[in-house]
C-alpha cells in the first residue's frame, strides 16, 4: 500500500514537471489556396502540381505523382508493387477505396514457406518466391480512367522529364540504394542493377538519371496497361521473376484484379474518418485504437505527457493483439470488421487500461461479440468489382486523395525496363494455419492507411497516411490525435515525436520513443512498469505526407524523417 | 627408386603450395556487426579490388577457421537485425564471440564504419563500443567522425585510424592496411 502511494506520488510529480517539455519540432508547414501535393520528394510533389496547374484535377496529379516518385524514390515503389489509394469525390462526395495490392501467384500454397528450407533460405523475403503479382500499373490506369480528366501520356510528362533528367542524390536515398541493390550484387550483372554507378550503388550528391524507366513509361503511354499485364513488360518481368526462383506466369498477369472496395469508415471525436479495409489492417486498427483512445481525457493531459503517451501505448498493444489473431485478407477469410470498429467493444478494451500500471499480457479481444450489433459509422468491405511511400493530393474543388505504395523490399530487377520486383510475399505469415497463409490470389496483409477525414458535417478536413510496415498504424493514431486532439499544423503534427508498441503472442513490446521524448515522461513510465527503448528520431517511426483544409487554405506537411516536402499553389 | 622418391618429394611440395594457395583465397573473413548493409558495400569493394573474402552478415564463431585477418563494418540497422531474425542482444553476443575467437588465434581485426555520419548513433554506437577497442587498425570514411569519436578511441587504445574522403576511395586505405597484414 505504501509502496504504491509512493509510485502515485512519484508518477504524480513527474508527470506535472512533463508539461510542454518537447521542443518545437522542424516545421516545414506550406499554406495555398487552389491545390496541392504533399509528398516524400520535392521533384514528386511538382509533378502532381504541374498537373493541376495545367486544369487536371487531384486525381490527375495523384496519378503524376505517383508516376514521378516512383522515378525520385524507385527504390520504395514503382511497376513492379501495388498500393492503396483513397478517393474522395468532389462531385458525390463519396469516398472510394482503391486497392492494387498484390496478389499471390497461382501457384502458391498455404505451406509454401513453412519447411525449414524455407525458412533457412528465407524463400518468403528473398528471391522470386518472395515476388507477387503486381497492382501498380492497373492502379495508375484505373484511376486516371474513372476519376481523372488527362491521358496516361499527359500525367507521365513531368515523370519522364525527371527520369530522363535526373537529379541529385540525397542521403537517404543513398542509403536505400545500398540496401536495396547490395543484397542482389550476386545475381545481376553490375550494369543491370538501376541503383548502380559503376561498381558501387549512387553515393550522395552523384547525379542519376533513369533512361530506363522513362523509356517504360513512355511504353506504357504507348500501348496501355495491356503491356504490362500481357504485353512485353510483363513477359520481361515474369522471366526476372522465374530466374530468381519464383513461381509466376503470364496468367497471373493476365489474372490480376484491382478491387475497388468501400473504405473503412469511423469517428473520432465526431470527425469521420476514412482508411484503407483488409487487405490492409492499418484503417480498422486506426479506427479501432482512436476509438480505445477516445474513452480517455487528453484535453487534459499534453501530448508529451506520460498519460498521453501511456495510453496510447497500451491502446495500440491491444490493437496489435487483435491484429494477430483476425486480420487477413477478407476475400479469403471472415474478418469481425464491424467488430473491431465497435465503439463499445473499444470501450470494454479501454477498461483494461489503468493509469498507474501496464498490462502485463495483452490477449486479444473477441470482436465478433460485436459483429453483429449495429455500428453507425463502418460501412464494410464490398468489392464493386472490383518497402512505401504516401501521398495526399488536394484540389480547390474538394477533390481528395491519399495514396500508399510499396513494393515492399526488392525481390530482384527486370535490367532494361527499370523495374523493381517487389517480395510483398514477406507480408504472408509462414504459418500454414494463420489466417495470413499465402493462397492463390490472396492479398498479403498490409498496414497501409490512406487516410481522408471529413468534418462532422462532411466537409474536407485532412489527407494522410504514411510509410513504415506496422509503424503506419502507430504513427498515424498520434498524427490523427495530434491534429484533432491538440489542435496541431499538419507539418506540426508529422514531424512531432513518436513512439511505437506492439504485441506479439501476448506479449507486450517496450515502450519504443524518438529521442526527443521528455526524460520525465521516460522516468513516470518507468514507475508504472513500462521497459523503455529509445531509437533516434528517424524514418523508423514512420513517414507521413498530410494535407490539413484550414482557415479556407489548404496547409500541407511532410515528413522531415525523409526527404518529404509540400507544394501548393 | 631415387626417381620415385624426387616424384614423391616435388607432388608433396605442389600438395603443400597448392593448399597455400587455396587458402590464400579466403585467408580474410568479413562479416557485420549490426546488421546494416554496410558489410554488402565492403565485399563489394573487396571485388572491385579483386580481393576474395568468406562472407556473412551473421557469420558464426566456428566459421573462423585459417583466416589470417577479421574485417568488421559496424553499421546498427534495425530493418537489418529484424530480417536476420536476431536483436541487439543476441547480435552483440555474436560479434563478442567472433572477436574472442579471432583475438584468440592471432588474427588481425580491422573495424571499419563506411556509412558516414548518417549510419552513427545509439545502435551504431553501441556496436562501435565492443568492437573498435579491440582493433588493430580502424578505417572510417569522412562524416563518421565528425564528434571526434575515432580520434579519441585512437589516442586513447594507441590503434592506426586511416580516414577515407568517400566510399567509392575505400580501396586506398584497405589496400594498404591488408598489404601490411600480408594477407592481399
Amino acid at each position: 500500500m505504501r509502496k504504491a502511494l509512493v509510485s502515485m506520488a512519484c508518477i504524480m510529480f513527474l508527470a506535472i514537471s512533463t508539461v510542454s517539455a518537447v521542443a518545437t519540432t522542424k516545421s516545414n508547414e506550406v499554406y495555398a489556396k487552389h491545390g496541392m501535393v504533399s509528398s516524400a520528394h520535392k521533384l514528386a510533389s511538382e509533378a502532381g502540381v504541374e498537373i493541376m496547374k495545367k486544369g487536371g484535377n487531384a486525381v490527375d496529379a495523384a496519378v503524376a505523382t505517383s508516376l514521378a516518385l516512383s522515378v525520385v524514390e524507385g527504390h520504395f515503389t514503382g511497376i513492379g508493387g501495388g498500393g492503396f489509394m483513397t478517393i474522395r469525390d468532389a462531385k458525390s462526395g463519396e469516398v472510394i477505396f482503391l486497392d492494387y495490392r498484390e496478389m499471390a501467384p497461382a501457384a502458391s500454397t498455404r505451406d509454401m514457406y513453412a519447411s525449414e528450407k524455407a525458412k533457412t533460405e528465407k524463400w518468403k523475403s528473398i528471391g522470386g518466391m518472395s515476388a507477387a503479382v503486381p497492382g501498380w500499373v492497373a492502379g495508375m490506369f484505373y484511376a486516371l480512367d474513372k476519376y481523372g480528366t488527362m491521358s496516361f501520356a499527359d500525367v507521365a510528362t513531368p515523370a519522364i522529364r525527371i527520369a530522363e533528367e535526373g537529379w541529385v542524390v540525397e542521403p537517404n536515398q543513398a542509403k536505400w540504394y545500398a540496401e536495396m541493390s547490395l543484397p542482389l550484387v550476386d545475381y545481376y550483372k553490375i550494369e543491370d542493377l538501376p541503383f548502380f554507378n559503376g561498381d558501387l550503388p549512387y553515393q550522395t550528391g552523384e547525379h542519376i538519371v533513369r533512361n530506363d524507366l522513362a523509356k517504360t513509361y513512355k511504353l506504357l503511354a504507348e500501348k496501355g496497361p495491356d503491356v504490362f499485364y500481357s504485353g512485353e513488360i510483363g513477359e520481361a518481368f515474369v522471366k526476372e521473376v522465374n530466374r530468381l526462383g519464383g513461381i509466376m506466369t503470364m496468367e497471373d498477369l493476365k489474372n490480376y484484379e484491382l478491387k475497388v472496395r468501400k473504405p473503412i469508415e469511423g469517428t473520432y471525436r465526431g470527425y469521420k474518418i476514412f482508411s484503407a479495409p483488409p487487405s490492409s489492417s492499418g484503417g480498422t486498427h486506426i479506427v479501432q485504437a482512436l476509438n480505445i483512445i477516445e474513452n480517455f481525457p487528453l484535453d487534459q493531459w499534453t501530448p508529451d505527457s506520460f498519460e498521453r503517451q501511456h495510453v496510447t501505448a497500451e491502446a495500440i498493444r491491444l490493437v496489435f493483439a487483435d491484429r494477430e489473431k483476425y486480420m487477413a485478407d477478407s476475400d479469403f477469410v471472415e474478418v469481425p470488421l464491424r467488430g473491431l470498429a465497435n465503439k463499445d467493444y473499444a470501450k470494454k478494451l479501454a477498461q483494461q487500461i489503468k493509469i498507474d500500471s501496464i498490462l502485463s499480457i495483452i490477449e486479444p479481444g473477441d470482436p465478433w461479440e460485436y459483429e453483429n450489433q449495429k455500428v453507425a459509422y463502418f460501412a464494410g468491405p464490398n468489392g464493386l468489382g472490383s518497402g512505401t511511400t504516401h501521398f495526399s493530393v488536394a484540389d480547390a474543388d474538394g477533390n481528395i486523395v491519399a495514396c500508399t505504395n510499396t513494393h515492399n523490399y526488392a525481390a530482384g530487377f527486370v535490367p532494361k525496363y527499370g523495374i523493381v520486383i517487389n517480395n510483398e510475399m514477406d507480408d504472408f505469415s509462414e504459418d500454414p494455419k494463420s489466417v495470413n497463409a499465402p493462397e492463390p490470389g490472396k492479398r498479403p496483409l498490409s498496414s497501409m492507411a490512406p487516410t481522408i477525414i471529413l468534418t462532422p458535417d462532411d466537409r474536407p478536413f485532412m489527407t494522410v497516411g504514411c510509410a513504415g510496415g506496422w509503424r503506419i498504424i502507430s504513427a498515424l493514431v498520434q498524427i490523427i490525435s495530434n491534429v484533432i486532439d491538440y489542435n496541431m499544423d499538419m507539418a506540426e503534427a508529422i514531424n512531432y515525436p513518436r513512439m511505437y508498441a506492439y504485441t506479439v503472442s501476448g506479449k507486450p513490446s517496450p515502450y519504443i520513443a524518438e529521442d526527443q521524448m521528455p526524460e520525465p515522461t521516460l522516468k513516470a513510465l518507468e514507475v508504472i512498469g513500462e521497459k523503455i527503448d529509445i531509437r533516434p528520431y528517424s524514418d523508423y517511426f514512420g513517414t507521413s505526407q498530410g494535407i490539413i483544409y484550414k482557415n479556407d487554405l489548404m496547409n500541407g506537411g511532410a515528413d522531415c524523417r525523409r526527404l518529404g516536402v509540400p507544394v501548393g499553389f | 627408386m631415387f626417381k620415385k622418391k624426387i616424384f614423391s618429394i616435388v607432388l608433396a611440395i605442389f600438395i603443400v603450395v597448392l593448399f597455400n594457395s587455396m587458402a590464400l583465397a579466403s585467408t580474410i573473413a568479413l562479416t557485420s556487426a549490426g546488421q546494416s548493409p554496410d558489410a554488402m558495400m565492403v565485399k563489394v569493394i573487396l571485388k572491385k579490388m579483386n580481393v576474395e573474402a568468406d562472407f556473412d552478415m551473421a557469420l558464426k564463431p566456428d566459421a573462423i577457421k585459417d583466416h589470417k585477418a577479421l574485417i568488421i563494418v559496424v553499421g546498427g540497422s534495425s530493418k537489418g537485425l529484424g530480417a536476420a531474425g536476431i536483436d541487439q542482444d543476441q547480435e552483440k553476443t555474436r560479434v563478442e564471440k567472433i572477436l574472442s575467437i579471432a583475438k584468440d588465434r592471432g588474427l588481425k581485426v580491422l573495424v571499419m564504419h563506411v556509412g558516414g555520419d548518417s549510419r552513427r548513433g545509439i545502435l551504431t554506437d553501441t556496436f562501435l563500443e565492443i568492437t573498435a577497442p579491440q582493433a588493430d587498425h580502424i578505417i572510417y570514411v569522412t562524416g563518421a567522425n565528425n564528434d571526434g569519436y575515432f580520434t579519441k578511441i585512437a589516442e586513447e587504445k594507441k590503434i592506426p585510424v586511416e580516414e577515407s574522403e568517400s566510399i567509392q576511395s575505400l580501396d586506398i586505405p584497405l589496400k594498404k592496411v591488408l598489404g601490411e597484414w600480408g594477407v592481399i
